[in-house]
């Protein structure tokens, strides 16, 4: 059959559900193709991804929301990173910042000079070398300075927001786009019968919903992918030990919010703390083989800081990823594709990098084995990739406290992982693969925050002189701090960008120091 | 740091003619300072350098970065080689037309999307348009001009990227004075000639690097299972900005810059190129008959399938010996050049460069690497040898050979598309200039704007190409630009 791809059905209005919807509908603005939405009111979303990455950036820049629109419409504050508690050992804590570290010197990658310095007798701090950590720790947030190549343009931002707001102006994108939504619940799928595509759906109140192609953002329940067309999941939980978390809102009380995510790792799990405008995202993500509901629930509450907003719901989710996210005519997007703890915040990263795939490789017509396989194919390492990084903070744990750590410390991990961790412990390499998300500051802030350190730095480092090297170590680090004292506070430019009607200093989403791989 | 006793300090380097040169030029200058003894071992024999006094060869645009890391002034290199500028390469006998493959790049956006991909939207609704004249390197060396590239981001000449034309022998000669000059100046590193065998200038050592290029013995070679190509070159000066790849009786020839009458009169020849041929190539140079028959039979050979198919088993580094001798002639010269493979394995080891030399971890990655750029380069080269025939049977080996490489191909081909990060060597563009240049059509076009006007966007393209021109005869002819550099460094050394 080479029917011309004419309709596109998208099942599932959340976060996965509306980002969809607005990307297409402005990707086929003015196409004959119609995109229509069901969503359920009854149904709840699980509102994933309080907290962002710069890519989110990129994202809203290619449908043209402006930036002062986007923090208003969703109470959005800064993100320069995130803070890790506990996590390589108990009162011990290191911040994974958006951006690089200190600049190279000469041919040699700072990392490699500032490792030989530390082999050496130095004292330096590698995240003494960030201007996002010298910035978030004073809660002071200014944009890059792209205009320079100095130390005060090498680092990137994201945003603190409301999920649920997001999805809502999103929604509203999207039906000023022509997406046409539908309220309803779905009772049947059907397939034809000859090529086991689905054909329609039938919904509560017994309309029939046709389309050419289908998207399914319907949440873990995966109703399209998973239950008809029969998916398996493929289980991650060897690695992963966390499988339940409880979210609970408090009010923000500070005036200068922090530019930041704090993850604080507790007995049998972690913690978060997501500050926006008005209030305060706390969750526990923690295993339920190792704590019962109660006492991660009540754990949580002696955590949060502020009057708790609400009571908090159990969420289950098994951590892995469908095998394939594109069956037959049907991809799937969001948690129905997989679901990775939100340690590194890479939900809507999650979702974006498969809206940009499949806007790359959309099909025209129902012959699309090859736009299908290569899909497959950049989702599966985009997920690995992602597996890998939040593997590596559990594995580089120095903790016995609890039999969770324990675990955790000496589990076998996967050989992808494991041929990273000797890399860099052998000469302070780090491959970056050149595509998928975290480069060489990702992996690099993990080990090194974590206490891996490199037994050797490389050759090229080892023309450096130690005295000169030091010295000129001192010098970058001041710099930093000095710079940072003098940015303004967080809330001051979260208050000038939403005054600010035409946004000319705002740095052009391209400026992230994540790799863009769609 | 604290060194330990297995610490990489005694390094062999044993080799002989241009890699052997490269290599130590490379190690030498990543060590120096440093506290490292590294001894230099020319052999002699099969490879000594009076085997290649007759070629010339082209070096792919990488090779400047390589320069820069060893110190060499372009000037400097300009007098002493005397290369030609290279902005790209051009195929004659391939397809039914001949086509130019540019180094420049095309990344420019209109309607909002990659002209690889506004361009692949008009499948074969072209027109006489392709996809080269969108690029001001094609324009460039069509009109045999060159200006190097500009520093400003805005201007058109900001994406030319070039490589050079040389002659080997003078190339080899420049590389060994470089580093007979080191020898003389620095006292961690000594240079001999040796005719000893392998195992005893390597012992005891911390580190090995052999590259040694006896597989210009290709019987030898397919003892050791190995597999080597050979492509026959031949050197014209006309001022070319652009090497001259022709493909005749299934020999591959391949033109630079060179001043022999031969030579000259083949140019004139274009793709027409007889058995004939090859012998008054042959009178000029004994070799190259051989190699050109050679070249053939390997090339059908089955060995060819034995790299494609076993793509992890290159290992290139085992215990304490790096064999780039393995990496030496895996380059047909079709795209990239013989050496580019030696230049990223040099990289590449500098990135891995071991505490001790015999830590698993570290070879097992470095060899995965370099194998993943042997099927890379293998793909690319093999490329070329489609035909067009309904059977195809080429392309389908190609496709079922390489599994990213034909994964790409068959995405392109059924569906029009192609990720602009598919390669480690290279990026979707790229390969979508090298398809639409060895005419490998798509079945379909993207949809990526529903409403366009098929013919205003050809009109549009048209215009871009006109502006492109425009400002390419602008820049000078190679010849003026050669003079004006020429007048240049004499300038400087007065």
């Amino acid at each position: 059959m080479d029917r011309q791809l004419k309709s596109i059905c998208i099942l599932g209005g959340g976060t996965a559900g509306w980002m969809t919807a607005a990307a297409l509908s402005h990707h086929y603005k003015n196409s004959n193709i119609s995109i229509l939405l069901i969503e359920s009111e009854q149904i709840g979303t699980i509102g994933v991804g309080e907290a962002t990455i710069p890519h989110i950036r990129h994202f809203n820049a290619m449908l043209g929301i402006p930036e002062n629109e986007f923090i208003k419409q969703t109470q959005a504050t800064y993100k320069l990173g995130i803070e890790f508690q506990n996590w390589g050992s108990l009162h011990h804590c290191y911040m994974h910042p958006f951006g690089v570290y200190g600049q190279d010197i000469g041919p040699v990658e700072f990392h490699k000079a500032w490792a030989f310095s530390r082999l050496n007798g130095g004292t330096s701090s590698l995240f003494d070398f960030s201007s996002s950590i010298a910035m978030a720790k004073e809660r002071r947030f200014a944009f890059p300075n792209i205009k320079s190549n100095t130390l005060d343009s090498r680092y990137s931002y994201a945003f603190h927001f409301d999920a649920s707001l997001y999805a809502q102006l999103l929604r509203k994108f999207s039906e000023d786009n022509g997406v046409k939504r539908i309220e309803g619940k779905v009772n049947h799928i059907h397939k034809n019968e000859k090529s086991g595509e689905i054909s329609s759906l039938t919904l509560a109140n017994e309309a029939s919903v046709s389309a050419d192609f289908f998207i399914d953002c319907s949440g873990f329940k995966s109703l399209l992918i998973g239950e008809s067309l029969g998916e398996k999941f493929d289980s991650w939980s060897q690695w992963l030990l966390t499988d339940s978390a409880i979210a609970m809102p408090s009010k923000n009380e500070k005036t200068n919010p922090r530019p930041y995510t704090i993850s604080r790792a507790n007995d049998a799990g972690w913690y978060w703390s997501i500050p926006l405008k008005s209030r305060v995202g706390n969750g526990n993500v923690y295993s339920a083989s190792f704590t019962s509901d109660e006492k991660a629930h009540d754990s949580l509450i002696q955590y949060i800081e502020g009057d708790i907003l609400g009571d908090g719901r159990v969420i289950r989710f098994t951590p892995g990823r469908r095998k394939k996210s594109w069956v037959k005519n049907c991809v799937a997007i969001g948690l129905s594709s997989g679901f990775l703890e939100p340690l590194e915040s890479t939900s809507l990263y999650l979702i974006q990098v498969a809206i940009m795939k499949l806007l790359e490789l959309m099909p025209v017509d129902q012959h699309y084995e090859h736009l299908k396989h290569e899909f497959n194919h950049a989702i599966s390492f985009e997920y690995e990739k992602i597996r890998d990084f939040i593997i590596l903070h559990y594995k580089l744990t120095q903790r016995e406290d609890t039999e969770f750590w324990q675990y955790c410390k000496n589990m076998t991990i996967p050989g992808s992982l494991q041929n990273r961790i000797d890399l860099f412990k052998e000469n302070a390499y780090i491959n970056d693969d050149r595509r998928g998300l975290f480069l060489t500051a990702s992996w690099l802030s993990v080990m090194v925050g974590q206490g891996l350190m490199p037994k050797y730095s490389g050759i090229e480092a080892e023309s450096l002189q130690t005295d000169k090297l030091n010295g000129y170590l001192e010098e970058m680090k001041a710099y930093i701090a000095k710079e940072a004292s003098t940015k303004p506070y967080h809330i001051d430019t979260l208050n000038q960008t939403v005054k600010n009607t035409n946004l000319r200093d705002t740095p052009p989403s391209s400026m992230s120091f994540y790799s863009t791989s769609s | 740091m604290t060194p330990d006793i297995n610490m990489t300090k005694n390094i062999a380097i044993i080799g002989s003619g241009i890699p052997l040169f490269l290599t130590a030029l490379y190690i030498e200058r990543t060590t120096r300072g440093l506290a490292y003894n590294i001894n230099i071992y020319e052999t002699t024999g099969a490879s000594s350098n009076n085997h290649y006094s007759a070629q010339k060869f082209s070096l792919s645009p990488d090779v400047r970065n390589f320069h820069k890391y060893l110190e060499f002034s372009e000037n400097d290199f300009f007098s002493k080689v005397k290369p030609g500028f290279s902005l790209g390469q051009t195929y004659f006998g391939w397809t039914k037309k001949p086509y130019h493959l540019s180094f420049s790049n095309k990344s420019f956006q209109l309607l909002g999307q990659e002209i690889h991909t506004v361009f692949q939207h008009l499948t074969n609704n072209k027109q006489d348009l392709t996809f080269d004249q969108l690029c001001i390197g094609g324009h460039l060396s069509q009109l045999s001009r060159f200006t190097p590239p500009s520093a400003h981001k805005n201007s058109l000449f900001h994406v030319i990227n070039y490589g050079y034309s040389v002659s080997e022998d003078r190339y080899l000669d420049y590389l060994k004075e470089k580093l007979l000059h080191i020898n003389t100046t620095s006292s961690h590193l000594t240079y001999q000639t040796s005719t000893d065998d392998f195992d005893t200038l390597s012992k005891d050592r911390d580190l090995v690097i052999d590259v040694r290029t006896e597989c210009v013995d290709v019987q030898k070679d397919q003892n050791d299972g190995q597999l080597y190509r050979h492509n026959l070159c031949v050197d014209i000066d006309l001022n070319m900005a652009s090497s001259k790849i022709i493909r005749s009786d299934g020999n591959l020839i391949k033109l630079v810059s060179t001043d022999t009458e031969t030579g000259i009169a083949l140019y004139n020849k274009k793709a027409t190129l007889s058995k004939n041929d090859l012998h008054l190539l042959a009178a000029e140079a004994p070799e190259l008959e051989l190699e050109g028959a050679i070249f053939n039979k390997i090339l059908n050979s089955e060995q060819t399938q034995k790299i494609t198919s076993n793509e992890t088993s290159l290992d290139v580094w085992n215990d304490n010996i790096i064999n780039l001798k393995r990496l030496n002639g895996l380059s047909t010269g079709l795209y990239y050049d013989r050496f580019w493979l030696l230049r990223l394995a040099l990289i590449e080891l500098k990135k891995h460069w071991p505490n001790n030399a015999r830590t698993p971890s570290i070879a097992d990655h470095y060899n995965a690497i370099m194998s993943e750029y042997a099927e890379e380069l293998d793909f690319i080269d093999h490329l070329h040898f489609h035909n067009n025939s309904s059977e195809n049977t080429q392309l389908k080996t190609l496709i079922a050979t390489h599994s990213r490489g034909g994964a790409l191909i068959e995405l392109y081909q059924e569906e029009g598309r192609l990720p602009q990060v598919a390669l480690r060597s290279m990026d979707g563009d790229k390969i979508f200039s090298l398809l639409q240049a060895l005419a490998i059509n798509n079945k379909k076009t993207s949809h990526y704007k529903f409403n366009i006007d098929k013919n205003a966007l050809i009109k549009e393209l048209f215009t871009i190409s006109e502006s492109f021109k425009t400002a390419a005869l602008k820049a000078p002819t190679i010849k003026t630009y050669k003079q004006q550099l020429k007048s240049k460094s004499t300038e400087q050394s007065l």
